[in-house]
This record gives C-alpha cells, sequence and structure tokens, in this order.
C-alpha cells in the first residue's frame, strides 16, 4: 500500500499540495482527476521522490528508498524514455535494471501497438510515443503504477483499445493511479476517483459506492467541483449583450 | 587499446560520445606532444646558458661554476596543455547531465532506478577516465622529462638537490 499522511508541497508563491493523506491499497485502479495545478503531478512526482515535500510517504510501511522503487513505475506525457534509443535497447536497459521487468508483457504489448521495434523512439508519432511510454511502465514489474496524462495525443479509438487490455493483463496485486483529463472515458475502468483541487483532496469514492448512490462518476465530480451547469450560457449571455 | 572500450555503458543511454572520446583522446596526445616540445625548448635554453663562446668562431666553453637551471624551471609550464584538456574532459560531464532533459525526461527513469550510480556513472565515467588518462600521461611525461634533464646536463653540473625537485615535480 502507498500511504500519504499529511503531505504538503509549497512552491515559491504556490501550495501545490496541502495536507494531502491518502491510502493506496494494491489491486486497484483509481482515477487522479483535477483541473489543470490541482496537483495532480506533484503528488505522483512526490510518491515517486522527484520533489522535496513536507510530510510522509510510505510504501509497503517503508520510506521509498532506492531499495524499495522498482516497486513504483511512472509513465508520464513529458516521456521518460530516451529518444535516441530504439525498443530494443530500452527493453535491454530495463531488464538490466529491473529483476522484474516483463519480457512477455513487453513483447505482447509491442504487438499489440503495432510499434516499430528498430526505430528511435524519438522519432515515433505522439500517439506511438504514448503508447511506448505505457508499455515501459507496464512491463517494469512493479507493484504501483503511476500514470500522468498517459493518453495525451492519442485518438479515441486507441485509448479505449488500451484501457480493455489494462483491465486484461493487469495482475490482482498491481496498482494503477491514473492522472487524466478524460473522466467519462475511464468511468468504466476505475474503481475509485480521487478528486484534487488546488492541491487539497475534496473529492475519494469508490466505484461500488457511486453505484449504490445512483450517480455517474461525471455528477459526483459536478457536484464536488460546484460545477454550474448554466455557466455558459451567462458568459454568452454576458459577451453578447444579452442575445443569446 | 582504448578506443576499443565500450563506451554505451559509461555514457547517457544512446549518447554519441564516440566523437567526444576520439577528440579527448586527441586532445591528450596534442597536449603530450606540445609538453615534450615545450620540454625541449626550455632544457636547450638551460643547457646553453651552461656555456659561453669566448670569441667568434670559437668552440663553446662550459663555465667553470656551471650548474643546470631547476628541473622546476626547465619543467616550466610544459604540462599546462594537459591540465587543459583535464578541463575540458570536466566540462563534458555538463553535456552529459542535460542530455537526460532533452527530447525526453530521461532523468525521471534514471531517479528511480534501484541502482543510486547509474546516472551519474553514465555521466562522469568517461570524463573521468580522459582526466586519469592525462594525469598518467603527465606523470609518464615528468618522468621521461627527468631522464632527458639528466641527459641534458653536462657532468658535475647537476644541481645537488635534483632529485629533491623531481620527487616535488612528480608528487
Amino acid at each position: 500500500m502507498i500511504e500519504l499522511k499529511n503531505v504538503t508541497k509549497l512552491y515559491p508563491g504556490a501550495r501545490a499540495l496541502q495536507n494531502v493523506s491518502l491510502q493506496l491499497p494494491r489491486g486497484e485502479i483509481v482515477g487522479l482527476f483535477g483541473e489543470n495545478g490541482a496537483g495532480k503531478t506533484t503528488l505522483m512526482k512526490s510518491i515517486l521522490g522527484f520533489i522535496n515535500y513536507n510530510g510522509q510517504i510510505t510504501l509497503d510501511g517503508e520510506p521509498i528508498t532506492r531499495k524499495n522503487i522498482a516497486k513504483l513505475s511512472f509513465a508520464t506525457s513529458e516521456h521518460s524514455f530516451f529518444p535516441a534509443l530504439n525498443a530494443g535497447a530500452h527493453r535491454e536497459f530495463y531488464a538490466a535494471h529491473f529483476e522484474t521487468f516483463s519480457h512477455k508483457r513487453f513483447q505482447g504489448l509491442m504487438e499489440f501497438f503495432n510499434l516499430p521495434a528498430n526505430k528511435p523512439v524519438g522519432s515515433f508519432s505522439t500517439g506511438q510515443k504514448n503508447q511506448f511510454e505505457v508499455i515501459l511502465a507496464l512491463s517494469q514489474g512493479a507493484d504501483y503504477i503511476l500514470m500522468d496524462e498517459p493518453f495525451a495525443g492519442n485518438d479515441v479509438f486507441n485509448r479505449e483499445d488500451f484501457y480493455r487490455v489494462l483491465l486484461g493483463i493487469l495482475e490482482p496485486h498491481e496498482t494503477v493511479l491514473l492522472s487524466t483529463h478524460l473522466i467519462e472515458e475511464v468511468s468504466d475502468f476505475i474503481g475509485r476517483a480521487i478528486l484534487l483541487n488546488r492541491g487539497t483532496v475534496v473529492g475519494d469514492v469508490t466505484a461500488s459506492e457511486l453505484e449504490e448512490q445512483g450517480k455517474s462518476l461525471m455528477d459526483y465530480v459536478k457536484e464536488t467541483y460546484r460545477y454550474r451547469a448554466d455557466r455558459v450560457s451567462r458568459a454568452l449571455s454576458d459577451l453578447t449583450d444579452g442575445e443569446v | 587499446m582504448f578506443r576499443r572500450l565500450d563506451l554505451s555503458r559509461l555514457l547517457p543511454p544512446g549518447y554519441e560520445g564516440e566523437k567526444e572520446w576520439n577528440t579527448a583522446l586527441w586532445g591528450v596526445a596534442v597536449a603530450a606532444f606540445l609538453a615534450l616540445v615545450g620540454f625541449l625548448a626550455r632544457a636547450g635554453d638551460a643547457r646553453s646558458d651552461l656555456f659561453y663562446i669566448p670569441y667568434e668562431g670559437a668552440e663553446r666553453i662550459l663555465y667553470a661554476d656551471a650548474v643546470m637551471a631547476d628541473f622546476s624551471w626547465v619543467v616550466g609550464g610544459s604540462l599546462l596543455w594537459l591540465r587543459v584538456e583535464q578541463l575540458y574532459a570536466l566540462l563534458l560531464t555538463v553535456p552529459h547531465y542535460r542530455y537526460f532533459y532533452k527530447g525526453s525526461k530521461s532523468i525521471y527513469l534514471m531517479q528511480r532506478l534501484p541502482s543510486r550510480w547509474e546516472l551519474h556513472k553514465r555521466c562522469l565515467a568517461l570524463p573521468l577516465l580522459a582526466v586519469i588518462l592525462a594525469s598518467a600521461v603527465a606523470l609518464l611525461l615528468k618522468c621521461l622529462f627527468f631522464v632527458l634533464y639528466l641527459l641534458f646536463t653536462p657532468e658535475g653540473c647537476l644541481p645537488p638537490d635534483a632529485m629533491q625537485q623531481f620527487w616535488r615535480i612528480l608528487l
């Protein structure tokens, strides 16, 4: 389990995370939602130890160090692969550094997405780069897979396929923390949703709780963020002096 | 020998370091050559100063109380180019670290590798190897210079503390 206790991250002039406390048990697919600047990326980078923070983050009860960091993998829209290397060279690099690397899963996903094996990854299209980034994160053999906007630039069919593959290949002990804006798209695939707003957790709900309440994820999100349905018509009215 | 090293494990993954390494090797070779030329010129001057020519056309004669210039003076700044080479090698660490931010953020992957030193190994190994190579060449040159210094010095003109000077320069 990943556990965050009172995690606060301050940037000069801004508070990116404020007293965030969360538990991410094994075997869940968790959606992390929030507008730009809500703290989603900062939260993930804090877990991975890329940035300093106040508070406590543990992984299976232990602080996250080089000893247990291989239990975490990370796919980001910024991409963390080596652009000059091809897929095969990445496979070798990962296998050399992560004992649990799954060649089988890597090969299967490469074939599924039909990605070229011998071209430098930097020459891939944006969509292919995203797919490759996710393939690496899924093949590392990590127990906790953190994905930060991994599908930015992918077409909807590709994304749909990916969600299905994800559900199909994940082992029961694998946890996915998926940060995305595509709320409706992922609503059928996630088991829990965490909503961030200005660095604080404003919502945390499981799919079964939503089902019991008879709400969709989108309803819950709109409700939590106090979305005003008349916002657009009001704005248009103001802009056009009431002609709309 | 060094050209046959598998550089790929000592450089950032995918980094084109062959040219850089060859430049470093050539740099060491050129610096060693310049050091040798500089030393020979100063040693020649120092030896010439031990003699005088009584009249035009006469053979030169060794001063009665002639003492060869200090070894440290003869070595002078001849090894400076090897220092420059070492500085160049150290500066190579900058593009190595910057590489992990170019075209992607592969630094994220390096920062979460179980091996703490992998990032630094791939950024520092080759520059440090070049620095060590330049240092070894400098050491060998100092030894060679001292042998040449002894050969250049006429019999009986060696300064009494020549050996101490050598050790001082060597260390």
